[in-house]
C-alpha cells in the first residue's frame, strides 16, 4: 500500500513549521528509512502516517484513503517496546486482535506463528518484566505483525538496544520484511541501520523539517550481516554519513 | 508464587512494640502520671478482657458499617473515577462537587444524614462512604490520566474504540493507583464508622458500635475500657488495610514492581 504526502506542512504552534514534505510518493512494499537530527519532524512524518496528528495544510493519503480510515490496517513499534505489563507475551502479541475482536483460536495461531518467526515461542507465557530489552522488542514486533498489517510504522525501535542485539534484530527484520512484504516506514539515528535495513533513505534537516536527500538503497534483500563487510554498503554509509555532516549540521 | 513475609517482617515491628511499651511503663511511673491519665498497658489489656463482651459486639457493628462503607466506597469511587477521566467537560463540572463533599465537615453532613437516613447503620455507612470515597476516587483518576502516551498512540494505531481503550488499557494502567487508594480508604473506614457512631450511632437492641462506647466509657471516666476501645478500633483497621494490601499483593504480583521482590 503507498503513501503519498501532498503539500504537506504541520505547525506545533501557529506559524512555527516543525515538518514541510511538499511531494513524497513511498512505494508499497518499500521499507523506507528516516534519517536526520534531533527535532528534524521524522517522528512527525510517522504520526501523520498513522493519524496520531493532523496536517496543518495539505493530504497525506494511505493509497487512496486518509491515514484515518487506514488505522486497522497498520502496525506500528516504537523505541519503548510499550508491551503491556499486565499481560504475557501471548496476550500482548495478540493485542491487536483481540482490540479486532478476533475468534481465540485466530488470536493464539496468529500469536503462535508471530512468536516462532521472532524466536520467543518458548517465552509465552513469561511476563515483559521477565524479558530482556532484545526479548521486550521482539514482542513489540511480533504483536505489530500479528494483526497482518499493511503498513508497519518503526520509530527508533532499536534505538535502545546495545549494538550486537541491534544489528541482530536488524536482521530479523529484514527477513521479516523480504518474507511479508508490507510497506514500512522506519525512523532512525543511525545511518549504518538504516541503509542495511531500506529500500530508499530519506535524509531530514531542520528549521523546518525537510527532505534534503533521497537515496536509493539498491542492495539485496533480505540482508545478512556480510553485507556490512561489503564495499556498496559502506560506500552508501559513507554518502549518507557526509550529506548528514554538510546539510543537517550547518 | 509465594505470598508469605519473611520473618524478620514481622520481628521489627514487635522489637519496635517491646521498645514503646518499655518506655511507656518508664514514662508514667518514673513521673508518677495517674493512670486516669495514661493507664499502664497492662490495665488496658485487662479491661480488654473485661469488656471482650461489650468490645466483641461493639466491634462487629463498628466492623459492618466500614466494611459496607469501604465496599460502597471501592464500587462508586471507581465508577466516578472512570466517568471524570471519560471527559475533561465532565471533569471540570464534577469535581468541584466531589471535593466540596470531601471537605465539608462531617460534623455537619451528619445531622442531615441522621435526618433523611435515621440514625444506625444507613447513616454510619454514608459518613464512611463519604470519607473514603475520595483517596479511591482521586487515586484512579490520577491512574487513567497518567497512562502513557505511547501506549495511547499504540491503542489509536490499532483503531482502537474509547470503551477499548478505557476496558484494556487505561483501567488495567490505573489498578495499582486503585489498589493504592483503596488502601488509604480502608486505613479511614474504621475512623469514619466510629466518627459516625459518635454522631449517628445507635444503641438500639444493645448494639451501639465503638464510637457509642467511646461516649459511654468516657462519661463513666473509664479511662482504661476507653483505651482498649481505641486498640480494638486499631485492630479493626490493621484488619481493612491488611485485607486490602493482600488483595493489591494478590492482584499485582505478577507484574508490578511494588509487588515483585526485588533480584
Amino acid at each position: 500500500m503507498s503513501i503519498t504526502f501532498k503539500n504537506v506542512t504541520k505547525n506545533h504552534l501557529p506559524g512555527e513549521t516543525v515538518l514541510s514534505v511538499p511531494r513524497l510518493e513511498l512505494a508499497d512494499g518499500a521499507l523506507t528509512a528516516v534519517v536526520g537530527p534531533s527535532g528534524c519532524g521524522k517522528s512527525t512524518l510517522l504520526r501523520l502516517i498513522g493519524s496520531l496528528s493532523a496536517p496543518t495544510e495539505g493530504a497525506v493519503r494511505i493509497g487512496n484513503r486518509a491515514p484515518a480510515e487506514s488505522r486497522g490496517e497498520m502496525g506500528a513499534v516504537f523505541q519503548d517496546a510499550t508491551l503491556l505489563p499486565w499481560l504475557n507475551v501471548r496476550k500482548n502479541i495478540e493485542l491487536a486482535l483481540r482490540l479486532r475482536r478476533a475468534p481465540r483460536n485466530e488470536r493464539h495461531e496468529a500469536a503462535e506463528a508471530q512468536a516462532r518467526l521472532v524466536g520467543l515461542e518458548d517465552v509465552l507465557d513469561r511476563y515483559p518484566n521477565q524479558l530482556s530489552g532484545g526479548m521486550r522488542m521482539r514482542v513489540s514486533l511480533a504483536r505489530a505483525l500479528a494483526a497482518n498489517p499493511r503498513i508497519l510504522l518503526l520509530d527508533e525501535p532499536f534505538g535502545a538496544l546495545d549494538a550486537m542485539t541491534r544489528d541482530r534484530l536488524n536482521e530479523e527484520l529484514s527477513d521479516l520484511q523480504a518474507r511479508g512484504g508490507w510497506t514500512a516506514v522506519f525512523v532512525t539515528h543511525s545511518v549504518t541501520e538504516a541503509v542495511f535495513l531500506a529500500d530508499r533513505v530519506l535524509v531530514f534537516s531542520t528549521g523546518p523539517g525537510r527532505i534534503v536527500a533521497d537515496v536509493a538503497v539498491e542492495l539485496p534483500k533480505p540482508r545478512r550481516g556480510e553485507l556490512r563487510e561489503t564495499g556498496d554498503y559502506q560506500r552508501l554509509v559513507a554518502e549518507l554519513s557526509a550529506i548528514l555532516r554538510s546539510r543537517c549540521w550547518m | 508464587m509465594n505470598l508469605r513475609l519473611p520473618w524478620s517482617h514481622c520481628l521489627f515491628p514487635v522489637v519496635f512494640a517491646v521498645v514503646i511499651l518499655g518506655l511507656w511503663y518508664a514514662v508514667v511511673l518514673g513521673f508518677g502520671i495517674p493512670t486516669y491519665l495514661l493507664p499502664l498497658p497492662h490495665e488496658i489489656v485487662a479491661a480488654t478482657a473485661a469488656e471482650r463482651g461489650a468490645l466483641g459486639i461493639a466491634l462487629a457493628t463498628t466492623g459492618r458499617a466500614a466494611l459496607y462503607g469501604l465496599v460502597i466506597s471501592a464500587g462508586a469511587g471507581f465508577l466516578l473515577a472512570v466517568v471524570l477521566a471519560l471527559s475533561a467537560r465532565l471533569r471540570w463540572a464534577l469535581y468541584p462537587y466531589v471535593l466540596l463533599l470531601q471537605t465539608v465537615p462531617v460534623v455537619i453532613l451528619t445531622p442531615v444524614l441522621v435526618l433523611w437516613l435515621g440514625p444506625g447503620l444507613p447513616s454510619v455507612t454514608a459518613v464512611t462512604f463519604l470519607i473514603t470515597f475520595f483517596p479511591v476516587t482521586s487515586n484512579t483518576v490520577h491512574g487513567l490520566l497518567s497512562t502513557p502516551h505511547a501506549m495511547l498512540d499504540l491503542f489509536r494505531v490499532y483503531d482502537a474504540g474509547r470503551l477499548q481503550e478505557m476496558l484494556h488499557l487505561r483501567i488495567p494502567y490505573a489498578l495499582p493507583h486503585y489498589l493504592s487508594g483503596l488502601r488509604i480508604a480502608a486505613s479511614l473506614a474504621p475512623i469514619g464508622a466510629i466518627a459516625g457512631e459518635f454522631f449517628a450511632g445507635s444503641s438500639a437492641e444493645g448494639r451501639g458500635g465503638l464510637g457509642y462506647l467511646v461516649i459511654v466509657y468516657f462519661s463513666r471516666h473509664e479511662i482504661p475500657a476507653l483505651f482498649a476501645t481505641g486498640l480494638t478500633a486499631c485492630a479493626l483497621g490493621f484488619t481493612f488495610v491488611g485485607a486490602v494490601a493482600g488483595l493489591s499483593r494478590f492482584a499485582l504480583r505478577r507484574w508490578h514492581d511494588s509487588a515483585r521482590p526485588r533480584e
